[in-house]
């Protein structure tokens, strides 16, 4: 049997009306991706984009009322103007009972037609029709956006679903850009901080080695991360004698950062007290260990060189500094005891030497010894002692970058795995100011 | 007697889903595919609202809009310019022209439906 042409004109009119209904569908869902997108596109916080899209979710479904909730730090959250229409007792309620379930079994969307009879919720309150989608991150659900409406409603159709359902993977994905923003900002205030830090560290390291006319001296530290543990000094006491002092503290970054600060107060402090250096570390010692984090040590090496040449020196544990004499001789300043901040009685023996004009000392930290190469093949003390002894002589300022240098040469690609300080003094000899 | 509405777009499918919205919501439509016929139409029709495409052959819809308001006969009908998405130098040139208000495509067929209601229900 072939169709007349009428029901031929019928059929086709027909189906143009359903096509033109399923691009007004079209529209509709662009129109409101659109809107969405310009109106949370330029907002930067998460509560106000959430809030936003709340209210353009309920808008365009006719809902009667809805809320978003964000899953954070293991427990909901429903934002600041994120509840609309609805007594925020049955949100809770319903989040607790109902959708927290739900979003640990990773359901994406959430329908209900009578939610009372077919959850069982017993309070008149609740919302009859009942949908909520999840606000999807990479496959992880932050939350859900949820709407309700009345009995006398009409039901959540499968083209409600769908635009809800869009509204909800627009909202998470911006929600997740101002997370993103938000982090980057947090990440560039800390590093801004970090890098004021370090400024305010390094304006505590001497500036001016210039101190005493009977030694020449030039240090360095450069910290593994913006800040360090590693400190040194250089005290004129009086006229005639200079106290020199390099320490340690276990760790990098800001705790051994702090402490390292901590250290040069000690050391400020007790100077007040007595000059001898071994009483000075046993003071700094007991100072330390009043003061300390447990399981945080602190290496030091306290040195005093007068005007002839005299060198009293201790060492709390840290890496024996080397005296490159005029003659070519290296040698280790071995005396010492233990390290800081470990033990109340610790005593630290004094050891001498007598240097010679264009003697040099090389006070250093294990972040140059323990400098790794790109086969985790450390520098040494052997290597140090090496290229000590070709060193011989030479003004500190060359002595220091030569180190620097030649550690740096040595490690190559490999990165720099702790705080390294340097700190090289040179022995004058007798002249008056 | 159903209020007129003509709607103006040289893209069939916005023609004809322009025209469904408004014949749904009870209005009669008139069509027009350029803007000489837009004007035609226009004028001898004297149609209540006119949905006018701006990008369209023969005459643009800132040439009509510009004639329309320029005519004693046409000069109170309301008109509403169609206009892509971002496009605002459009609009500001649609003002100039005389346009009385924008809409934005795509459009949101609900907003359209409601933006007819206030227009020609409840007095331009």
């Amino acid at each position: 049997m072939t169709q007349g042409p009428q029901r031929k004109d019928e059929s086709l009119r027909q189906s143009v009306q359903s096509l033109t209904r399923e691009l007004l569908t079209v529209y509709e869902e662009l129109a409101l991706l659109y809107s969405l997108g310009a109106k949370i596109g330029w907002q930067a916080d998460e509560d106000q984009i959430a809030s936003v899209s709340l209210r353009e979710a309920m808008n365009i479904s006719s809902a009667k009322c809805g809320w978003v909730v964000l899953w954070e730090n293991e427990t909901f959250r429903v934002p600041e103007g994120c509840r609309m229409e609805i007594d925020a007792g049955i949100v809770a309620h319903m989040n607790k009972l109902l959708l927290e379930p739900l979003h640990h079994q990773g359901k994406r969307q959430v329908l209900f037609h009578r939610l009372n009879e077919e959850c069982q919720i017993d309070r008149p309150d609740v919302p009859a029709r009942f949908l909520a989608s999840c606000l999807p991150v990479a496959g992880i659900s932050r939350g859900y956006l949820c709407l309700g409406r009345h009995h006398q409603d009409p039901i959540f159709t499968s083209a409600d679903q769908k635009l809800i359902n869009a509204v909800a993977t627009l909202t998470a994905v911006e929600l997740e850009n101002a997370r993103l923003q938000r982090s980057e900002l947090e990440k560039q205030r800390l590093a801004n901080e970090l890098e004021l830090a370090r400024t305010i560290q390094q304006s505590l390291l001497p500036r001016d080695f210039c101190c005493s006319n009977f030694l020449e001296a030039a240090g360095v530290s450069e910290p593994c991360y913006e800040i360090g543990g590693d400190y040194f000094d250089l005290i004129p006491l009086g006229s005639d004698v200079c106290l020199l002092v390099i320490a340690d503290v276990a760790g990098k970054g800001p705790p051994a950062a702090l402490q390292a600060a901590m250290v040069q107060g000690i050391v400020h402090g007790v100077l007040r007290h007595s000059q001898e250096v071994s009483r000075l570390m046993g003071t700094m010692n007991k100072c330390i260990l009043a003061r300390a984090v447990e399981g945080r040590f602190i290496t030091a090496f306290l040195a005093t060189l007068d005007r002839a040449g005299r060198l009293r020196y201790t060492n709390g544990g840290h890496n024996p500094p080397i005296w490159i004499q005029k003659n070519g001789q290296v040698v280790e300043f071995s005396e010492g005891g233990l390290l800081l901040g470990f033990m109340k009685t610790a005593s630290y023996p004094e050891g001498s030497a007598q240097l010679e004009p264009g003697d040099l000392l090389l006070l250093y930290t294990d972040g140059i010894t323990d400098a790794a190469d790109e086969h985790e093949e450390t520098f040494g003390t052997h290597r140090l002692l090496d290229w000590a002894s070709q060193q011989v002589g030479r003004p500190p300022i060359e002595v220091k970058e030569n180190l620097v240098h030649t550690v740096r040469q040595f490690c190559g690609k490999s990165r720099q795995a702790d705080d390294l300080t340097v700190l090289v003094i040179q022995y004058k000899g007798l002249s008056r100011p | 007697m159903p209020k007129k509405v003509l709607v103006c777009d040289d893209e069939p499918y916005i023609l004809e889903s322009v025209s469904y919205v408004v014949r749904e919501e009870g209005y009669n439509v008139i069509t027009a595919e350029d803007g000489g016929e837009a004007l035609r139409l226009a004028k001898a029709e004297l149609p209540d609202l006119i949905l006018l495409d701006i990008m369209m052959p023969t005459k643009n819809g800132f040439e009509v809009c510009r004639e329309l308001k320029s005519d004693p006969a046409t000069r109170g009908t309301y008109i509403v310019l169609l206009t892509a998405m971002g496009q605002e130098r459009d609009e500001q040139e649609g003002f100039q022209c005389g346009a009385d208000e924008y809409m934005t495509k795509p459009f949101s067929p609900r907003n359209l439906r409601k933006r007819l209601h206030e227009l020609l229900d409840t007095g331009l």
